[in-house]
């Protein structure tokens, strides 16, 4: 069940007015109904993977009680290692253990040894990624006293199987959204508009740009062989449109869709395609993921080497990019990804300049040109490497690069159609307009008069209702 | 170890690292009030403050840290303490 789907639509219809009417009494109900909502939106999309989600929700439950009441020593941290084994374990056999066995049979292969890989079929589990790393990130908030294991495993289970959040994130730590549930949830007509406002904004991203773009990548990433340089640079850049418009467009339908329920998710972009440096994007690109990032892997790693100085810095961000880059999936692509990345980075944490020159004011009309370039510069070198996480293999994204820096073809193979260009501008424009904001359509009361606020919506919905109806899935489903 | 005695070796050490002293030694004060404290020169500081006081911090300590505030209570328990 898609979030621009018809069959969404009804469902969330019933949630709403069941959640705010018979259950609007107590926090109890409306968890209640959160959770039994959740259970059916992830048992329609992948039922079999239902009672494992829910069996090791429980799990973790009772691995967060348990840390929390021991006292400092042996036996609490055995039980939290054995908490980190059971989610990475999981997350390992599920996502990369058919990756593993090639490469063992791969590694036995070239010392000669032939094998005859009876290759594992292992269906992947909607949204692992995504809630094993909210269970991990509450483990390890619990073994390091940062926050009280929950009380209540009706609470818990609403925290992991929460719908809005369910299979692409944002991923939302326990201690943000765990206090939010605990009282009854009081009707805010604003908060609903915004969410409203919000999710109309994310169907445009999603519907109106990132669905149509699906042929044109499509057509130049599996026919890149006929295409010559410049098309294929229109090929990766509109892709990291494409995936910027999916994900985004994703979390904000997240995000609205849960302030409908009034529960607030965190901010997982803030307007990246505007990023002047390599850090600046990571800060503004599914922020979710970087913080959990910076905060699970990153900081306890450089912690651990803060005495090998610039040294320890380079390794903590190698290994945090890494995790970056596997947490996409089980491919080589996504370990170099995640490798380019960090040689991008490691030279502006060197030099210190993280903050420098990334700050553009948020309220100037227009960039300066410095910022202009140094924006236009990322966006091409976030398209060149974002290639990596479309391309099926390093063969591929190899020969496409290759294609692109030395195929004597420039003549344009494939122009890209006007209509598709006309809302990708529209949405650099408002975007760049409402940066200062959580979301685009967060407009100005003073000034936006009504008519042209609710002219804008108008012509929004429109436009989504008339490129609806293709219902693709969403890119990061699959990580 | 006394309040004041800490608070200009505390600034002396994170201004060793940002290179600048364009701050307040408020109880208040977060990494986020800071130019050029963030996730990178935190840990840079942190060694700085270790090496000043010649103490060690956990990582526990250190993810607890919620301003100024704290890291003066923390750096005066490492004194109590010893």
């Amino acid at each position: 069940m898609l979030f621009n789907s018809g069959a969404f639509l009804l469902f969330m219809l019933i949630v709403w007015v069941v959640h705010w009417t018979v259950a609007a009494r107590s926090a109890r109900l409306q968890n209640v109904v959160l959770l039994v909502a959740s259970a059916v939106f992830y048992g329609m999309a992948d039922i079999r993977f239902l009672v494992l989600l829910t069996f090791s929700a429980l799990v973790n439950y009772a691995l967060g009680s348990r840390i929390a009441g021991l006292p400092e020593g042996t036996a609490r941290s055995r039980w939290f290692w054995l908490g980190v084994t059971l989610n990475l374990g999981t997350l390992i056999y599920f996502k990369y253990f058919n990756f593993f066995l090639t490469g063992v049979v791969q590694l036995l292969g070239s010392f000669g040894l032939e094998l005859e890989p009876g290759t594992l079929v292992v269906l992947l589990p909607l949204g692992i990624s995504f809630y094993t790393f909210q269970m991990l990130g509450y483990l390890i908030d619990i073994q390091h006293e940062e926050t009280e294991p929950c009380k209540d495993p009706v609470d818990f289970l609403t925290y992991v199987l929460y719908f809005p959040k369910m299979l692409a994130g944002p991923i939302e730590r326990a201690q943000r959204f765990l206090p939010q549930i605990a009282v009854t949830r009081v009707l805010d007509p604003q908060l609903i508009g915004d969410g409203m406002r919000q999710i109309l904004w994310g169907l445009f991203a999603k519907v109106v740009i990132a669905d149509d773009l699906n042929e044109y990548v499509n057509n130049v990433f599996d026919n890149y062989t006929e295409h010559g340089s410049i098309t294929l640079l229109f090929g990766v850049m509109l892709y990291l449109i494409q995936i910027y418009c999916d994900f985004s467009g994703y979390s904000n339908i997240a995000l609205g869709v849960s302030k409908l329920l009034g529960v607030r998710l965190m901010l997982n972009f803030a307007y990246p395609l505007f990023g002047t440096n390599i850090s600046d994007f990571w800060r503004k690109w599914h922020i979710s993921l970087t913080t959990w990032m910076i905060d699970y892997v990153f900081t306890p790693l450089s912690f651990l080497l803060r005495d090998k100085g610039k040294l320890g810095l380079v390794i903590s961000i190698s290994v945090t990019f890494l995790a970056v880059g596997i947490w996409h999936g089980a491919n080589w692509t996504y370990v170099l990804f995640g490798v380019l990345q960090s040689i991008y980075f490691i030279p502006l944490a060197l030099s210190q300049g993280i903050n420098k020159a990334s700050a553009y004011s948020l309220t100037s009309r227009l960039p300066t040109f410095g910022q202009t370039w140094r924006m236009l510069f990322m966006f091409v070198l976030m398209s060149l490497t974002f290639g990596l996480l479309r391309a099926p293999s390093l063969a591929h994204a190899a020969a496409m690069a290759s294609g692109i820096f030395t195929s004597p073809q420039i003549a344009v193979t494939r122009w890209v159609p006007a209509m598709i260009m006309v809302p990708i501008l529209v949405l650099i424009l408002v975007e760049w307009m409402q940066r200062s904001k959580d979301h685009a359509l967060q407009l100005d009361r003073a000034k936006w008069p009504a008519w042209s606020r609710y002219t804008i919506y108008l012509v929004i919905a429109e436009l989504v209702l008339w490129k609806s109806g293709k219902e693709a899935d969403f890119i990061y489903f699959q990580f | 170890m006394e309040r004041e005695e800490l608070i200009p070796r505390i600034q002396r050490a994170i201004s060793g690292v940002l290179g600048h002293t364009n701050f307040e030694m408020r109880n208040d004060l977060t990494a986020a009030d800071v130019e050029g404290w963030d996730s990178l020169t935190h840990m840079s500081i942190i060694t700085g403050l270790e090496k000043e006081f010649n103490v060690k911090f956990k990582l526990k300590e250190i993810n607890k840290l919620k301003n100024m505030g704290s890291l003066i209570e923390l750096i005066q328990s490492k004194f109590s303490v010893a």
